[in-house]
């Protein structure tokens, strides 16, 4: 019997720790939708979200309606200030808002102060910012800013994720997409420090 | 002190396998087919690395600096591990291999090997150390410069400078 040898103990170590390293990443890979094409939403919604926004003025606080790209959009919020004349950068305190792909995706998101430039093509969530997907993953962090233009989604602080995978945490982290010109791939970057848990068999 | 036989014999018949086998092999190579050990079946896997990203792409996923993976008391430690995995949108997201490179560490309890880089593919199930292996089993150690090992035998083959230093212990 040689299970118990030191061979065999090797070899149990490698069986164990590399389908789980395996588990976890492919878990991790979920944070992301599957189709490429739900990614790309970024892209078809940037401009009429912000001409939304623009239309909405001081004195409309709420918007319900369809996008451009067919998703359906809920913006909710105690105060719009607009900065400038031209209303080229908004303030939006208390913001929430509820992005519908179809009516299995969807996704919500929340902060204290939402900030659009509309000229930029930016906007920027501060403050408790959470957001929360139909796929049961959540995120957390204090900051997290779009750069509609480059397809850009970024935080400057620590961002919490978690979902039926277990936990990321990460000093930072960066979504974007590859090739605008072909609309296809994205990339999630983690920084200044990844720690991810995940839980199997529970 | 308390010797401990049925181990020292266990080594022994490990290292008379190894060494047979090394001989009767016209390229040297060493082949020893052993048993399986099942895998617990709940537990926490934590990693933590300096960053990570996930590239869909190229369909790679990379964990940079100071990696290290947990599960329960087995750790796994590199400078890098990278997950490639399968971007056919028509076809189930598998991952195909995993690579773990610079400074590769395995470590259960007093057992540690080391190498400078290891792969990990996933289609036939097998581990593919190379570059300044080295096993250590308490005061029992190997070292060599290839070691593949199919994860569902338990066949492994160990090549070049094949070194076993056997050691009782205590």
């Amino acid at each position: 019997m040689l299970k118990d040898d030191k061979y065999s103990s090797l070899v149990a170590i490698f069986k164990v720790m590399l389908p789980s390293l395996a588990l976890i990443i492919l878990s991790a890979l979920f944070l992301l939708p599957d189709s490429r094409t739900k990614i790309q939403a970024l892209n078809t919604i940037d401009k009429s979200t912000l001409n939304i926004v623009k239309k909405a003025g001081i004195n409309k606080p709420s918007f319900r309606g369809t996008l451009a790209s067919g998703s359906n959009l809920e913006l909710y919020a105690t105060e719009i200030i607009t900065k400038n004349n031209d209303k080229n950068i908004i303030e939006i305190n208390e913001i929430s808002a509820r992005l519908e792909l179809n009516k299995k995706t969807w996704a919500t998101a929340s902060a204290k102060k939402g900030i659009v430039n509309i000229s930029e093509q930016t906007a920027e969530m501060v403050g408790k910012v959470s957001a929360k997907g139909s796929n049961g993953i959540s995120i957390e962090t204090s900051d997290l800013k779009v750069f509609y233009a480059k397809s850009l989604v970024k935080t400057e602080g620590v961002v919490f994720m978690k979902g039926p995978f277990g936990t990321i945490k990460a000093g930072s982290a960066e979504f974007y997409d590859m090739n605008q010109n072909s609309g296809t791939g994205y990339v999630l970057l983690f920084n200044k420090g990844v720690k991810m848990q995940y839980n199997f068999g529970e | 002190m308390f010797f401990n036989v049925n181990k020292t014999l266990k080594i022994f018949s490990f290292l008379a396998c190894l060494f047979i086998l090394q001989i009767s092999q016209v390229s040297a190579d060493t082949n020893v087919s052993l048993g399986s050990i099942e895998m617990g079946k709940s537990g926490t896997i934590e990693v933590n690395s300096d960053s990570l990203k996930i590239d869909s792409n190229v369909g790679i996923a990379t964990f940079d600096g100071n990696v290290e993976i947990k599960l329960n008391k087995i750790i796994l430690k590199a400078q890098k591990i990278t997950v490639t995995y399968s971007t056919d949108e028509n076809s189930k997201q598998e991952i195909t291999e995993i690579l773990a490179i610079n400074d590769v560490f395995f470590i259960s309890n007093k057992d540690i090997t080391k190498a400078d880089r290891a792969l990990y593919s996933l289609s036939d199930n097998t581990i593919k150390l190379s570059g300044n292996i080295l096993i250590n089993q308490g005061s029992t150690s190997f070292s060599g410069e290839e070691l593949s090992i199919n994860l569902d035998t338990g066949q492994g083959t160990m090549s070049g400078h094949v070194k076993a230093i056997l050691g009782s212990d205590e």
